[in-house]
């Protein structure tokens, strides 16, 4: 690994990128990080490679069929690390293993335990790991600005509102009898067009596990405090494939954090006639001085026109820049040698927050976060 | 004319005068314990038993709006007088209290509605009417924020006369999802917080309801003086509603940052409420806020307080809640 200071240029392998390419994309909003390579192991599948192979057209640099080789041979700093979920462990790990600093797609992993081995590889490697996360949206920024500026004085409640308003295949019950169940990967790998494949992968995966680390790294963020037990309901109220797998696409779960502060999050897949936006997303934090309603979505242009299609979101984001600040949060930390935004152990935190949510859910019982 | 008596002063006294006129017709025309009256023209007695004594064939229904510890008693003996009862808040301190005064209404053969305000109010009524619809399909989750400033009221401020946070407040909210929700909740968790650990400001009741139903409630007393918040969501399989404050604001520029304004929807919820009473004294029917749902809601507010002090979670039996 070459060292970096200052205003250096990263090099980046951007290794994998099967699902959406918004991590490869947003981390070169940075002119500090050039992406160099596109790189997967050769023994992946075709339509892996296919799309590693269309990244690594549009950014006009190779693509190679060896992860250690690329590394090796292009002379790289970072790694972006976008596979199908059950990878991601094992690209950061071998990543990190090669003194990379890793930026990963969500989720950490679809299991705790290779959480924690990245964990283990980034500390023991001595390098900087980012989550990817939506903690530098401008509304985040006014929620985080306002706590400490101390408006609302100190938290004691946070609660969330994470409903993304996209469809996933047939309907619950929409199957006629007897219907094979909804093969997953091939679900998932169809819903690429329309960039609704975040659960992309062969262990099938609800919401709780696909989106929860953006609203549990708000809570965290803005809480300062780790959870310590969660209560959870999960269910499969709209998608026939979360059926099919038993998988939540709908999900709420209390959380009782340090210093006696709670959390609630309700998180959902609604589908796309449930808003007229991307979705309802809010965060409403109660102080001990006061109360704040964040709309994460603003700011947000509304856009009407005939014909417009029932796919078509009238609201569209403007303005923000939180890609640029969540990579430069990352070349802070290289550069000072300090943390990243959402690192290693609080990304890995909040898989075993999520796990014991599932876990809760399951049960019907109140779950301690281990 | 329904000829109204108000037992107890309340919030919405003033209301009740200005709008019972236009609730079929109906008027105040008694008050008892301190309740405001609007004119010199009603009647004022010290108690609702003075009342009852001495101009009884001057009222055919009353309202009752004492402390919830009291209230048991206020019902019950103006439904054995024959009076039509309009409860606002819970239906008393306690389920078992409530069970009793529904039995001794039930032999008086009177209208007995629990008030139940927040199913009146414009927004909650656009969500019911979108269920009723059929644009919502099976509801999978409620979600509700109500946040206010603390009481002021002596009665209020003690949790022995109130009923406290889970009685007094919180039956509020559990009422509207186990409406929506058309049945009692399975399951509750619920975790309450507040300096004072006997007087918490501040609690989160989570419900699971049959078929994966799920809704997670959120109230607190601990807002700053001033204006209170308030929110819901129903998602349903098919369709969802959002109802919250922060989209009915206004902006205010008068320097600085903006103040927001609440866009308010004026006397709407309690003539709602009125209209829905004195309809069923017309009728001679059930009120759709039943005394049953009343008693319900206060089930489950008890759960609720077992929950959040055991830290454990409570599922319905035969015999009621229990914790698991």
């Amino acid at each position: 690994m070459s060292s970096s200071s200052g205003n250096s240029i990263f090099r980046v392998a951007v290794l994998s990128v099967v699902k959406h390419d918004y991590v490869p994309l947003g981390l070169i909003t940075h002119p500090r990080f050039n992406p160099v390579v596109v790189a997967d192991d050769a023994a992946q599948p075709d339509w892996v490679h296919e799309r590693n192979q269309k990244l690594a057209d549009q950014l006009n640099i190779p693509y190679v069929r060896d992860v250690e080789a690329a590394i090796r041979d292009y002379d790289v700093q970072v790694a972006c690390v976008s596979p199908e979920a059950e990878r991601h462990a094992d690209l950061s790990v071998r990543a990190a293993n090669a003194g990379l600093h890793v930026v990963q797609d969500k989720p950490m992993s679809t299991l705790v335990s290779e959480c924690d081995r990245i964990v283990e590889a980034v500390e023991r490697n001595g390098v900087k790991f980012l989550m990817w996360n939506r903690d530098m949206l401008p509304a985040m920024l006014l929620a985080r600005q306002e706590l400490q500026s101390g408006a609302i004085g100190d938290v004691r409640a946070v609660h969330v509102d994470f409903y993304f308003a996209k469809d996933a295949g047939p309907r619950r019950g929409e199957q006629p009898p007897g219907a094979p169940k909804i093969d997953w990967l091939e679900a998932l790998k169809a819903a690429h067009v329309d960039g609704s494949d975040g659960g992309v992968g062969h262990a099938p995966m609800g919401e709780l596990q696909i989106e929860g680390i953006y609203p549990l790294s708000h809570v965290g963020l803005l809480t300062g405090a780790r959870v310590k037990r969660v209560f959870a309901r999960t269910a499969a109220h709209f998608h026939q494939r979360n059926v099919d797998h038993g998988i939540d696409d709908l999900a709420s779960v209390t959380l009782e954090m340090e210093n006696g502060i709670v959390g609630t999050l309700c998180i959902g897949r609604i589908g796309r006639a449930k808003h007229d936006n991307d979705g309802e997303i809010k965060v409403r934090i109660l102080g001990t001085a006061g109360a704040m309603v964040i709309d994460e979505p603003r700011p947000a242009v509304r856009v009407f026109y005939r014909g417009r299609t029932a796919g078509d979101s009238p609201a569209a984001r403007v303005g923000g820049d939180a890609d640029w600040l969540l990579m430069e949060n990352f070349a802070q930390a290289i550069d000072t040698d300090g943390d990243t935004i959402l690192n290693a152990r609080v990304g890995r935190d909040i898989a075993a927050t999520v796990q014991a949510a599932i876990d809760s859910g399951r049960t019907g019982r109140p779950v301690e976060v281990s | 004319m329904t000829r109204l008596a108000l037992v107890g002063s309340g919030p919405d006294d003033a209301a009740f005068a200005r709008i019972a006129p236009r609730a079929g017709g109906a008027g105040i025309v008694a008050v008892t314990d301190g309740a405001q009256a609007a004119s010199n023209n009603v009647i004022a007695a010290a108690t609702l038993a003075e009342l009852l004594e001495t101009h009884s064939e001057a009222i055919d229904a009353v309202i009752v709006q004492t402390p919830t510890n009291e209230r048991a008693s206020h019902i019950e003996a103006a439904a054995t007088a024959g009076k039509h009862v309009l409860v606002k808040g819970p239906l008393g301190g306690s389920a078992g209290e409530a069970r009793q005064t529904a039995k001794a209404c039930a032999a008086a053969g009177v209208v007995v509605m629990a008030g139940q305000i927040d199913r009146y109010r414009p927004e909650v009524g656009a969500v019911r009417a979108s269920m009723d619809a059929g644009q919502m399909g099976q509801p999978g989750l409620v979600r509700s924020h109500r946040w206010q400033p603390p009481p002021t009221s002596d009665a209020r401020l003690d949790p022995i006369r109130s009923g406290g946070i889970f009685i007094h407040e919180l039956t509020r909210d559990i009422d509207i999802a186990a409406w929506l929700f058309d049945g009692p909740p399975d399951t509750v968790f619920a975790i309450a917080r507040g300096q004072d650990p006997d007087r918490p400001d501040a609690a989160v009741v989570h419900l699971g309801f049959p078929d994966g139903g799920m809704a997670v409630l959120d109230v607190t007393t601990a807002l700053p003086e001033g204006e209170a918040y308030w929110s819901l969501q129903l998602i349903g399989a098919d369709g969802a509603v959002y109802a919250d404050d922060q989209h009915n604001m206004q902006l205010l520029y008068a320097g600085g940052s903006p103040a927001a304004r609440l866009t308010n929807t004026g006397d709407a919820t309690v003539l709602a409420q009125l209209e829905a009473f004195v309809e069923a004294i017309g009728k001679g029917s059930d009120p759709a806020a039943s005394i049953e749902d009343a008693v319900l809601a206060l089930e489950v507010a008890e759960a609720a307080m077992a929950s959040a002090a055991s830290g454990r979670a409570a599922t319905r039996t035969e015999d009621g809640y229990v914790l698991v």
